[in-house]
Order: C-alpha cells, then structure tokens, then sequence
C-alpha cells in the first residue's frame, strides 16, 4: 500500500490486515521501488499523485523490471478524468479506483485483482471438499464450517489458489506474512500445523501435506 | 416579456382595492397594461414584418418613390404651365367688341399638347406604381444581402453553448462594420473560453485537494465501524484523524473562497498607508516570531501610500510572514520592510531561513505546491498562501518578486504602483513622499 497520506495508507493497511492479507506500507515512491524489488508483492496499491517518484513511475518500473511474476497494481487517485485514467492503465496499471472510495469496493478489486492468477470465476474457490468465500470470509470443508484465524485463512486462501503446487515456507512467508514477519521464528510452521489440523478432525483424511524439504501442499483430488 | 405582463391584467383590479397601494401604482399599471397591447398587436404582425430587412425596405422602398414621385411631378407641372401659357391667339380690345384672332395651327398644335400631357400624366402614374413594386422587390434583396453576415453571426453564435466555447464565428469578407463586430464577438469569446478554462482547471484542482483528506476521512471511519471489536483506543485514533482532516479541510475551504474572490477582481480601491501596513503586520506575527525565537524588525518610512484593498494586502504580508516564521530557524532575524523606488513602492519579507531551490523558485507560487507535502498536510495548509500574494500584488496591477539563497534565506517583495499621499492624509501633502 503505497501513499503519501499516512492517515489513509495506515487505515488501508489495517483494513486489509483484518481481512487476511499481508501488507507494506510505503509512503512515497523510492520507499515503493525499493520494497517492490526486495519482496514479492502479489499487488501494489499506488497512489499516483506523490512528492518526486509517484504512482506512474513506480509503476512503469515495476513493470520494466525482471520482477517474475509481475505484482498487479490498482492505482489509487483523487484525479478522476478520462485522460488521467487512460495514462494510469497505459503505464501498466491493472486497475483504477478513484478516492474516496468505498473500502469494500477497494475490497473487492483487491479480490478481483488477485484472482487473475488462478483460474476461479468468482470469490468462491473450490478444490475438493474444501470451499473458500473470500467475500463472506468463510471456509467449509464439506458441511462443516470451518473456525479461523485471519492469518489461517489467508494461509488457505493461498493454498487454494495453487491446488497441488509444492509451496516454500520462504514462498508462504513472502505471500502471506508482511515484512515484520521474522523468517527466523517457525511461524510458517506452526500456523500450517494448526490449519491442518482444523481442516481435518479425526477420521478425516489430511489434507496438507509436507513434502520434506522443500514445503508444503494442498492436495486435490 | 409581454406574455409575463398578462397575468396581470386579471390581478389589477384587486390591487386597486388595497388602501396601502400609492395611486401611481394604478397609474403605471394602466400604463403597462396599454403598452402590453400594443406589443400584443406587433405581435399579430407575421414574424417577417418585425424584423429589420422588412423596415428597410419600406424605407428604401419609400425613398426611391417619393423621389421619383417628386421628380415626375416637377416634369409635369412643368411641361403643364410651360405648354399652358402658349400664345394660340390674339385680342384685340376694339369699339366694336373684342376681337379674336385664332391661329388655327397653333391651337390644333396646342390640343395636340393638351392630349400627350394627359398620356404623360396616365404614363407617370403607370411608371411611378411599377416604380413601387419593383423598389419593393429590389429593397428585400438588397436589405437580405446586407443582413446576410447578420444571420451568419445568429446562427454562430446560437451554435455557443457554456459547455464548448471553441466555436467562433469567422465572418470573412471585407473589413466593414459587420465583420469588426464579428471579430468582437470571437475575441471576447475567446477571453470567456480562456476564463472558463482557468476556471475549470483549477476547480479540477480543487476538488482533487479535497478529495485527499475525504479519503482519509471516508477509509478510516469505513475501516473502524467495520471492525466489531475495535477498541476505545482505536476509536479514539480515528476520531483523531477526523479531526485532523475536517480541520484540514476547513482551512482549504477558506483558502479557496479567498484565492476565488480575488480571481473576480472585485477588489475594494482606497489609498493604503504602506507604514501603518507594515506595522501591523508586524505586531500580529511579534508573538509568533518570539515564540518561534526569532527576531521581527520592521522599517518602513511614513508617506508611502498605495492604491487597493487593505485587507488583501494584509492579507498578502500576513501570507509572506507566516511562511518566514515557520521556516527560519530560532536565532535569527526576520525583517519585514517597505520604500519606494521611481513610481513603485515595495514591502518585503526577508527571513534567514532554509532558502528555495532553484528549481522551485518558480514553482513556489503555484496552486496547491507544498515544499514538504506530508509536512504541509499535517500543519492543515492549503498550498494557496504564496498563490495568493501573487495574486494580489498582480490585481493590484503590481507583482512579487523573490531573492534567495540556499542555505542564507529568501525574500519576497510585492511592488505596487505608488500613489500621491490623499490630500487629508497629513502633511506630506499632495505632492506626495516623492517630490
């Protein structure tokens, strides 16, 4: 989440927070560039108007570097011509949301925006039994309802989205913890540990799986 | 217009029953109600008949056949007493009676006349209708041709609306009146496409500066009340921001209707005491400054009058000053000074502050520019204040000018046009400070 209005760039982050996601917060363009290239974003929220780098240089970097895979970007601006949308998408921008918005259509663009990766349709994701609604914030596997953390949930939500991939705790570290997670604490871990366990109640087959020495994955049928 | 009087008509009466209604007021309605009429009949007239190539050419048309009809009938009376007093005879007075000598040929030649004068006259009056008709049909064609570029104009002019103000009329042809008028009409159509533009720019402007804290405002309050178990402390924080936007917002606000107002250069003109200007200035920003631990020296000698606003100006070094206060650093010396140069008078702020990067010494005064944007926002300003003195030395037919270094300081300096020193102003008198 990068803007130079703290006050919003914070009450973003923490709405976003709560929702699950793991998110940075950079308040002008230099700061932006200089996280984009360390860590992998799945999305950038850029502002366009900033004090020297803005929004559009930010994001004409990002997409002339060799960053793989690409971040999206939803664009951030109060300016609301034609013309100043036009330049925002033609510098590589995914999306365009005009302030003030509304924080649940901020929501669902994020949503949106990050399920261009995968295949799903809508914000319900389905592998096997399992069943994710990101806008209701809900899991179930089956009939059973399923009680978790924000970071548990995003946590499935990441699984979810690359069904029988092999994921890296540095992968789940980078994509579903923020920066102030410590990669020296067994976080990924334990969280995983406890999200298998409250995916599968005995009798249930598991359905994580650890693939020694190289990470984690959701398996499908 | 006409239509709007009717209602009236109905209405009268009742108003002459009112004690309370002055009896000119009946008077005048009368009056309306007679004058209504007679548009109403002008109004039953065909359209064609009102307009102004119908006028001309009944002028026209009667011009030629009142003359023509002049001419005619000097030939006729003319030819008439010239062939009238013809000698066809002679009498002689004799004891006898009178006695009358007729010359026969010149009598016969002499009805001979009597009849072509008659056909003259059956010709003339023949000649004279046509003459009508035909000055009549000529008069509608040369009267169209004239109003041609006219219509041209209407219809270039109805084709303007508020919204597209590019369209001009470029009437061609020669440089008489008409095409003077229309090329009045372009240049003043592009001064109100011009204004609209500036207008239109800096309202976009505008909005996306307020549009700024909104988001704050909107994203904060959205993120709280959605959380079901946000805490007092959190609460308490948004609120906090809230407060810091709307105050910053008010301020905006009030910035905007000011730098608005001026754009309208409805500016009050009164000679202004620069001294008494500088002083109080000075004495509204000595708090301030001490606070600050700065030192505020001002000098300015009396006599130095201007023509304008007073508070604009004030207004304008209060802008300057506050700028000096908040960016000098504590232990120096802010100096806030006037004089005269030939016809120009000057007032200056000079602080030794952080100075202004080439780069933005242009910059500086431009709309909603902040040296530190994070920094200007948290302080609630608006980015207008510089704007605004630029703005008001520029009404004032004067302008600002700025010296600066980094790193040593900067100063502004507003030059006005001087003015004599008013008659009752003191002793200076009317030959003013210059003299």
């Amino acid at each position: 989440m990068v803007d130079d209005e703290v006050e919003l760039a914070e009450a973003v982050a923490r709405g976003l927070r709560r929702e699950g996601y793991a998110v940075d917060v950079a308040h002008d363009g230099d700061e932006a560039l200089a996280k984009a290239f360390v860590n992998g974003y799945d999305l950038l929220c850029l502002d366009i108007t900033m004090p020297g780098t803005d929004g559009r240089e930010v994001c004409r970097q990002v997409r002339a570097s060799d960053l793989d895979p690409q971040p999206r970007v939803l664009m951030l601006t109060a300016r609301d011509s034609l013309d100043d949308r036009v330049a925002g998408l033609d510098d590589g921008a995914d999306d365009y949301l005009v302030k003030p918005f509304a924080f649940p259509e901020l929501l669902a663009r994020v949503r949106s925006l990050l399920r261009r990766d995968t295949a799903a349709a809508s914000a319900v994701f389905t592998v096997g039994e399992l069943m994710l609604d990101d806008a209701r914030h809900e899991a179930r596997r089956g009939d059973r309802r399923l009680d978790l953390t924000a970071k548990e949930f995003a946590l499935l939500r990441y699984f979810m989205t690359r069904p029988g991939e092999v994921l890296s705790q540095e992968t789940l570290l980078e994509h579903v913890w923020d920066e102030h997670a410590d990669p020296f604490t067994n976080t990924v871990r334990v969280t995983v540990g406890t999200l298998r366990r409250k995916l599968a109640v005995e009798g249930e087959e598991p359905l994580i799986e650890t693939v020694i020495g190289r990470g984690y994955r959701l398996l499908s049928p | 217009m006409t239509s709007s009087w009717t209602p009236q008509d109905g209405r009268e009466p009742r108003t002459g029953e009112l004690p309370t209604v002055p009896a000119g007021a009946s008077t005048a309605a009368v009056h309306t109600r007679l004058h209504s009429r007679g548009v109403r009949f002008a109004d039953r007239l065909p359209a064609w008949m009102g307009s102004i190539r119908f006028r001309l050419t009944v002028v026209y048309s009667s011009v030629v056949f009142g003359l023509a009809a002049l001419a005619v009938t000097v030939i006729y009376l003319g030819l008439r007493y010239t062939l009238e007093n013809q000698t066809v005879g002679t009498v002689y007075e004799t004891p006898q009676g009178r006695l009358i000598e007729v010359d026969t040929a010149q009598y016969l030649q002499n009805r001979a006349y009597g009849r072509a004068l008659e056909s003259l006259r059956v010709f003339s009056f023949g000649a004279l209708l046509a003459l009508f008709f035909v000055s009549l049909v000529v008069g509608w064609f040369v009267s169209g041709r004239m109003l041609r570029p006219i219509g041209q104009i209407t219809r270039a002019v109805r084709r303007i609306q508020a919204s597209d103000l590019s369209q001009r009329i470029n009437l061609g042809g020669p440089d008489d009146e008409l095409r003077r008028l229309a090329d009045t009409f372009d240049d003043m159509l592009g001064r109100v496409d011009d204004a609209f533009e500036s207008q239109r720019q800096f309202i976009h402007e505008a909005s996306h500066e307020l549009r700024n804290p909104l988001a704050v405002i909107r994203t904060n309050l959205e993120v709280t009340l959605s959380d079901p178990d946000a805490t007092a402390e959190e609460l308490r924080h948004t609120a906090e921001v809230v407060e810091r936007s709307t105050e910053r917002m008010a301020r905006l606000v009030d910035d905007l209707l000011v730098y608005a107002r001026k754009g309208t250069l409805s500016l009050e003109r009164q000679p202004v005491d620069v001294a008494l200007l500088i002083s109080e200035a000075a004495d509204e920003f000595a708090a301030p400054a001490e606070a600050a631990g700065q030192a505020l020296e001002q000098e300015a000698p009396p006599g130095l009058w201007v023509l304008g606003d007073r508070l604009a100006l004030r207004q304008a070094l209060a802008n300057l000053l506050a700028n000096a206060v908040r960016l000098a650093p504590a232990g120096t010396t802010i100096r806030v000074r006037a004089g005269r140069e030939g016809p120009w008078v000057w007032m200056s702020v000079e602080d030794q502050g952080p100075g202004i990067a080439p780069e933005d010494r242009e910059r500086v005064f431009q709309r909603f520019w902040r040296g530190d944007p994070a920094e200007s926002r948290a302080q609630g300003r608006s980015g207008l204040g510089l704007t605004i003195v630029r703005q008001t030395a520029e009404s004032h037919g004067g302008e600002v000018k700025l010296a600066t270094e980094l790193g040593r300081g900067a100063a502004f300096a507003i030059w006005l046009p001087a003015i004599a020193a008013p008659v009752d102003a003191g002793p200076t008198g009317p030959t003013g400070p210059g003299a």
